[in-house]
């Protein structure tokens, strides 16, 4: 909700000035009621107008009163930014009249760096969400609430644990390095939203670095995505930047807001991964062993199995859960002249599907601002989280639960008859999943803060100096504890009593202070000038101290200093700053014309002084074709924009990368050694991207409808990649700028609203196509491989799939080509993977480019139908052309190991010609099917249409509310994630191990996005 | 108000120049290079220690127990034959093949740059001993390189630029040339966790018998058992990190200065590698290594010789005496005494003499005594390959290493080896 009272337009003032004089009070009859917004808050100032009669504007409680001529006249309801109401009048009854706004008010205001506009003036490309109650998901962080709101921006999961990082993709891979992430703003304070973890517990995967501020208090949130708008954050806008705008205070009475939710929550589609049975598992193993002996002419002996008649043991309904999810938030805000306060404070307590995994979270909030003299305002807004992480194994490690589960046999039981854990050192095919996710504490404490406080002087008129200090202090304590029982600490030779610690501290604060001098002026002839000027210092610290200890005298023993034995004791600290310089001149002419430029130039402390600074111009043009004066259709509005300016980069560089360095630390027997680390390199300079972007915005009759479209093109130079350099260099890799790479596409945003008598329905729905090719990598002939199947290579997207193709299988042995025949056992029933060169043999030259994990396009469709005061919003998300690599291959070796197999690959294998040309045969300790080749048997199409949403609301009548003293109060039902159409055949097309642009696309078996049902309701008084 | 405007633009100039220094930003656990001095020369050399001890890896000391077939991994994967997982393992892409290649050369990248900055410095006669073991850790690398691969690319000033390989011979003659300097320069034995000028001999004289120079080898195995500063010892004793005097130099791999642990790998309940029954079968019952290398642990049969006993005893075996006995053995011939050191060794082991009466019998007396004696040390493969046997029965393709197919991605002047085009 943005501050209405003061963003009436003059022009809507005098409009109303003229209604109120030319009312007629003739003797008629009265009607009287109230205007309510689409969040049942009175709306102040709404105009009311009977046909060719009398007309009323509400008051500050929203209400109204007029006389009318005609009992039953039609009334015209209308406010600024809201669609107009048809209603007709009721004399004898108090009318309760509900207004929503349009879809894209040209005077909404939008947030741009050091600054705010009007919607008019944007000449950029700027995607806004503004939560709405009726829209609203109940979500754990802001990029979850981002996803498939705003076309262009790209939000993929990495998986389904609460906390998990998700990628954030702005246009495209913005990089090679692992900054490809936007640079978030929150409050004018830029933050850290890199791994909100320190890495230290192996079994995980990164936690996300945003997932502490409470999705509740964001006023609103602004996607800058053009380099032009995004041009005044210079160095760090390439990726785009995320504007986040808290909560704050309006003038008023003080409300109360309270929010509750509970949810229910559950992993969908386990049917998919359902491990064989015993019998028909051990009937593979025999199938396999009589090939191999067939073949090989040998005598291995088969296999029985071990507890015939014995029901089949679940391992996967141990690990998983039913997951409660609780939450409760409470707010007061209000405000007189001269100050405006929001004051919240949130609870949160949420499940992942996996046993042992909870996250809480608790929130504080106060915003205050307010004007001291008349020459001075002032301001204050704080964010304050902490966090209490309970974390289990996920992301692509050996203690992922789902993958001992599927690993296990299913005639093996988790304990042992004497109570205790079966192991895979006693019994167990694999770690025991139980054991692993019981027999361990591992949390991640996070406190954070951030912070921004700022003085405004009013010089003179429009003339007005801002000075801001900033802050993002984060302190994180993680704490990965294995107990003895654990099989990363059972009790050994060097661990005497078992058990392991490993606790590390964090504390990472960047401080920053900007200033701004900014200047408007109006010219008589009709043209507005706006300018700024500014200056900002940014200085990022971090240390880190962390050690492992083992051996304890009991599990109840929690802290290092009682370990007997420690080991990887390190500490490390760093610093870097970035110095940098602004401006921003903004120019209207009558409305028609209106134009941005801004410049800005950064200097980092991450390049050698010679490569220190670097510039980021743009310019951005707008023609508002609506206010043209021979423009005839009031109704319809049309706006062309273009846009041009340049950004950087410099994300994943470490703070010292440029310099040629002897590290400490390279002992020998307790004597201090040196060791050189890298040759440095005084050239390293920024990526730098520059982008063109050209816009249309037009809305018909009166934004009923209104379409949006972009088309970009970006071109980003100086790639930085931590190139592989040769063995005989003396280090295998080295940071330098190889490349350049090109991003185009297009951006469609079309929204809707219509109605008639007590029915409304808005719908949002955007897409994007993104094109990325690399076009410059070295000497352009390279291919660089990234991981076993990712390859980089110019003319093909960045994170292209870089593997061998299967063709098929052999279906008679005379198909096989001779060479494999003789040299590699290849048989009927084994994969056929393309002989690229056609040299007779498969090997690494055989691989090949075939696919990319990046959609064709991706957006979302949201749908709201109203009717009185009933509420349903679906919410649909969809990504078309990704494909996703399942790089765990344990189901699907079928005799090459032990490995319990996937039922539907034991049911499909090739058993004789015409089978199967997708599943191979079943063949003993060969990798020719499995492991050997990275190949496209185990990469999928994951192009996914997902429910991402249903909400169900309904808004509690006013006249009912106003005998408790309520003002409003809203229940909803809502189900996330209802159905998922895919073709992927595991548990969820959108998950990556990764989220590196040069590797996504990797899937093991992570938990997905779990099905949820969440009830819930918001009061305000 | 103007006052307060002109503090404020005041403060703000300040501002921008005092942030002008925050600009520079230094690393608080390194110093620059181009500000190393003659004071940091003792430090970058105990560097080469930890470097040389970690950088070629677990693969690059233990390729040869691995590819030997002696081994075979454990776990869920299984292999019809050790042969088997050779095979899988030594494939152009693997990271068992250009693990241990980057991690040679970093290693000599390091001492090439330790040896070029100590020349720039002013004479200090503590440098001398310094570059010998330098050149000992470089001759080290070389040896591990040329056995592998044979021809490999010689670095003796560091270029980032693509460097073609140098003929075998050639890169022999560099390692022999730099062992000479080493024993030349290094100290008399003191303790086995430094490099002294026995451990230089004791390398030259593995460094010779791998080129089929077997009688020069001899004489440097002689020097070191005459040296009267070690003597053939106990097994138990010398496996389980007790005092010993057979070890000639061993890093000290402590847990807390970039440990290989090594017991991970073998010492444990299911470790991910284990001897084969058939090498288990070859110990005799009197043979005191039996028990010692081979031990139980929770039912299965584990390679005994990385015990690790909380910090201590986690160290990586490069020289030791009996190895120098079994060259001598090798090297002087079954009638000019080699037979005597043979025996020696046995007898001591518990075993009883041989008598052997002709070269060919003796060198496989010798060859099988290396097989019980150093595994798990790293020697079989290259003792198969030079005897002209290749490992498993695989055939002459596995008696080399192929190029790193990322290595060969890289430098174009780099041929991949015959056997593996």
């Amino acid at each position: 909700m943005k501050n209405r009272l003061f963003f009436m337009s003059p022009r809507l003032i005098t409009g109303c000035l003229l209604l109120l004089l030319s009312a007629l009070p003739l003797g008629a009859q009265t009607v009287k009621g109230i205007v309510l917004d689409e969040n049942s808050l009175p709306l102040v100032g709404a105009v009311v107008m009977e046909k060719d009669g009398a007309n009323a504007i509400t008051d500050l409680d929203g209400l109204f009163e007029m006389k009318v001529k005609s009992p039953s006249s039609q009334l015209t309801f209308s406010f600024f930014g809201y669609e107009d109401v048809v209603k007709t009048a009721d004399v004898n009854a108090e009318m309760e009249v509900r207004m929503s706004p349009q879809s894209m008010s040209l005077e909404e205001t939008v947030v741009v760096g050091y600054g705010s506009m009007t919607r008019r003036d944007i000449t950029s490309s700027i995607g806004s969400f503004k939560p709405k109650p009726n829209e609203r998901r109940d979500v754990l962080s802001v990029d979850q609430m981002l996803q498939g709101r705003i076309a262009g921006v790209n939000i993929s999961t990495a998986s389904g644990v609460p906390g998990s990082a998700s990628r954030v993709n702005i246009r495209g891979a913005g990089s090679l390095n692992a900054g490809n992430e936007p640079l978030y703003v929150v409050d004018g304070v830029p933050i850290t939203s890199t791994s909100g973890d320190m890495g230290l517990y192996s079994g995980g995967e990164s936690m996300s670095g945003m997932a502490t501020i409470n999705p509740a208090d964001i006023e609103s949130i602004e996607v800058l995505k053009d380099a032009a708008s995004a041009a005044i954050y210079g160095s760090r806008a390439t990726n785009g930047v995320i504007i986040i705008t808290t909560k704050s205070g309006r003038k008023g009475e003080a409300k109360v807001g309270v929010d509750a939710a509970y949810s229910l929550g559950w992993q969908p589609n386990t049917e998919k991964l359902k491990v064989a049975s015993s019998q028909s598992f051990i009937d593979m193993l025999n199938d396999a062993v009589g090939r191999y002996n067939a073949q090989y002419g040998k005598n291995i002996e088969g296999f029985v199995n071990p507890a015939p008649g014995q029901p089949d043991h679940d391992w996967l309904k141990d690990i998983l859960r039913m997951a409660q999810c609780r939450n409760i938030g409470l707010s007061v805000s209000g405000g007189n002249d001269n100050v405006n306060y929001y004051i919240s404070a949130g609870v949160k307590h949420q499940e992942g599907v996996i046993i042992n995994n909870d996250l809480d979270q608790y929130n504080l909030k106060a915003n205050v601002s307010g004007k001291a003299k008349k020459w001075l305002s002032y301001g204050f807004n704080s964010t304050m989280s902490y966090t209490h992480n309970k974390r289990v194994g996920s992301g692509k490690t050996g203690d992922t639960p789902i993958k001992l589960a599927l690993e296990e046999y299913p005639w093996d039981l988790p304990t042992l008859p004497d109570g205790s854990w079966a192991s895979k050192e006693n019994l167990l095919a694999n770690n025991n999943p139980l054991a692993t996710i019981k027999e361990s504490d591992i949390w991640l404490d996070t406190y954070r803060a951030i912070l921004s406080t700022w003085l405004t002087f009013h010089i003179i008129k429009d003339l007005n100096f801002k000075t801001r200090l900033g802050g993002d202090v984060q302190s994180l304590e993680e704490h990965v504890r294995y107990g003895r029982e654990n099989h990363h600490a059972f009790p050994s030779e060097s661990n005497p009593s078992g058990g392991r610690l490993i606790d590390g501290r964090k504390l990472r604060t960047t401080w920053m202070w900007d200033n701004t001098l900014d200047y408007t002026y109006a010219f008589n002839f009709g043209l507005n000038l706006g300018a700024m000027i500014g200056h900002s210092v940014e200085i990022d610290n971090n240390s880190m101290a962390s050690q492992e200890g083992s051996s304890f005298p009991s599990d109840r023993f929690d802290v290092n200093s009682t370990a007997a034995l420690y080991s990887d004791v390190t500490s490390s600290r760093t610093c870097y700053t970035l110095q940098s310089f602004f401006g921003r001149i903004n120019l209207n002419y009558k409305n028609r014309y209106v134009s941005t430029i801004t410049v800005r130039t950064d200097g980092s402390s991450r390049f050698s002084p010679k490569r220190r600074w670097g510039w980021f111009p743009s310019i951005s043009l707008g023609w508002n074709v609506n206010e043209e004066e021979w423009w005839k259709s009031p109704e319809t509005t049309l706006k062309v924009r273009a846009s041009y300016g340049a950004t950087g980069n410099v994300a994943g560089i470490g703070a010292y990368a440029w310099q040629a360095l002897a590290s400490g630390g390279y002992n020998y027997n307790g004597q201090n050694g040196l060791s050189l680390i890298g040759t440095g390199n005084d050239d390293l300079t920024w990526e730098k991207a520059s982008q063109a972007d050209f816009g249309i915005d037009v809305s018909f009759w009166r934004n009923a409808l209104s379409i949006g479209i972009d088309l970009f093109n970006k071109d980003t130079d100086n790639l930085l990649y931590n190139t592989p350099t040769m063995g005989t260099s003396g280090y295998t890799s080295k940071m330098l700028n190889i490349g350049a790479m090109n991003n185009k596409g297009i951006e469609l945003s079309i929204a809707g609203n219509a109605g008639a008598g007590d029915f409304r329905w808005r719908g949002d729905f955007n897409i994007s196509f993104v094109k990325n090719t690399l076009t410059r990598l070295l000497d352009n002939d390279e291919i660089i491989t990234t991981d076993s199947f990712h390859a980089l290579k110019v003319g093909q997207p960045v994170g292209a799939f870089y593997m061998y193709k299967m063709l098929g299988i052999y279906q008679h042995d005379e198909e096989v080509p001779r060479y494999l025949y003789e040299n590699e056992g290849v048989r009927a029933g084994d994969v056929i993977y393309e002989d690229v060169n056609k040299d007779g043999k498969i090997d690494e030259n055989d691989r090949q480019f075939v696919g990319s994990p990046n959609p064709l396009f991706s957006g979302g469709f949201n749908n709201t139908f109203g009717w009185k005061n009933l509420e349903l919003s679906v919410f649909l998300t969809y990504s078309y052309g990704n494909q996703l690599y399942q790089q765990w291959t344990g189901g699907l070796r079928l005799g090459n190991g032990l490995w319990p197999a996937q039922q539907s690959q034991v049911d499909g294998r090739w058993t004789g010609p015409g089978t199967s040309n997708t599943i191979p045969r079943a063949i003993w300790g060969e990798t020719w099917n499995s492991t050997r080749f990275a190949s496209t048997r185990y990469l999928h199409d994951a192009s996914y249409l997902r429910l991402r949403s249903l909400v169900l609301s309904y808004n509690f009548p006013r006249t009912l509310l106003q005998k408790i003293k309520v003002d409003s109060l809203r229940v909803f039902l809502q189900c996330d994630n209802l159905f998922v159409l895919t073709a992927w055949p595991y548990l969820d097309p959108e998950v990556s191990v990764s989220n590196d642009a040069t590797t996504l696309g990797t899937d093991w078996l992570n938990p997905g996005q779990p099905r949820t049902v969440q009830l819930g309701l918001n009061i305000k008084f | 108000m103007r006052k307060i405007t002109r503090y404020f633009s005041l403060a703000l100039l300040l501002a921008v120049f005092s942030a002008c220094n925050v600009m520079d930003q230094k690393p608080y656990n390194a110093v620059l290079r181009s500000e190393l001095s003659a004071e940091d020369i003792p430090f970058l050399y105990t560097g080469l220690y930890n470097l040389a001890q970690y950088k070629p890896t677990e693969n690059g000391y233990l390729q040869g127990d691995f590819c030997g077939g002696d081994f075979i991994i454990n776990g869920t994967t299984t292999y019809a034959s050790a042969g088997q997982w050779i095979q899988s393992l030594v494939v152009p892409t693997s990271s068992y093949i250009h693990g241990p290649w980057n991690g040679y050369y970093a290693c000599i990248y390091q001492i090439n740059e330790f040896i070029d900055l100590v020349a720039r410095q002013t004479y200090n006669p503590d440098y001398g001993a310094m570059v010998g073991t330098a050149r000992f850790f470089r001759a080290l690398m070389y040896y591990n390189l040329v056995t592998r691969w044979r021809d490999v690319p010689l670095i003796v000033h560091n270029t980032e630029a693509a460097v073609p390989a140098t003929p075998e011979a050639d890169c022999w003659a560099f390692v022999e040339e730099d062992l000479q300097a080493a024993i030349a320069a290094c100290p008399d034995f003191t303790s086995k966790w430094y490099v002294s000028k026995q451990a230089a001999q004791a390398l030259m004289a593995r460094a010779l018998l791998a080129q089929g120079k077997k009688a020069e080898a001899a004489v440097y195995s002689e020097a070191v058992i005459a040296s009267g500063l070690f003597a053939l010892d106990e097994v138990s004793k010398i496996f389980n990190g007790k005092d010993n005097t057979e070890e000639i130099f061993s890093f000290r791999n402590k847990t807390d200065e970039n440990c290989v642990d090594f017991a991970d790998n073998f010492y444990k309940a299911k470790p991910s590698y284990v001897p084969t029954t058939a090498v288990i079968n070859q110990y005799a019952n009197a043979d005191k290594r039996k028990d010692v290398t081979i031990r139980n642990y929770d039912g299965t049969d584990v390679l005994g010789k990385y015990v690790n006993q909380g910090e201590e005893h986690h160290q990586l075996y490069i020289i030791r005496l009996a190895e120098m006995y079994l060259i001598s053995a090798e090297g002087l011939g079954y009638d000019q005494g080699g037979l005597a050191r043979l025996n020696a060794l046995r007898v001591h082991r518990g075993l009883a003499e041989k008598n052997i009466t002709d070269e060919e019998t003796m060198l496989k007396a010798v060859i099988y005594e290396r097989r019980l004696e150093l595994l798990g040390e790293g020697f079989r493969w290259f003792d198969l390959v030079r005897t002209g046997s290749s490992p498993a029965g695989l055939g002459e393709k596995y008696t080399v290493m192929p190029m790193p197919s990322r290595e060969l991605n890289l430098n174009h002047l780099l041929k991949q080896n015959d056997l593996w085009k």
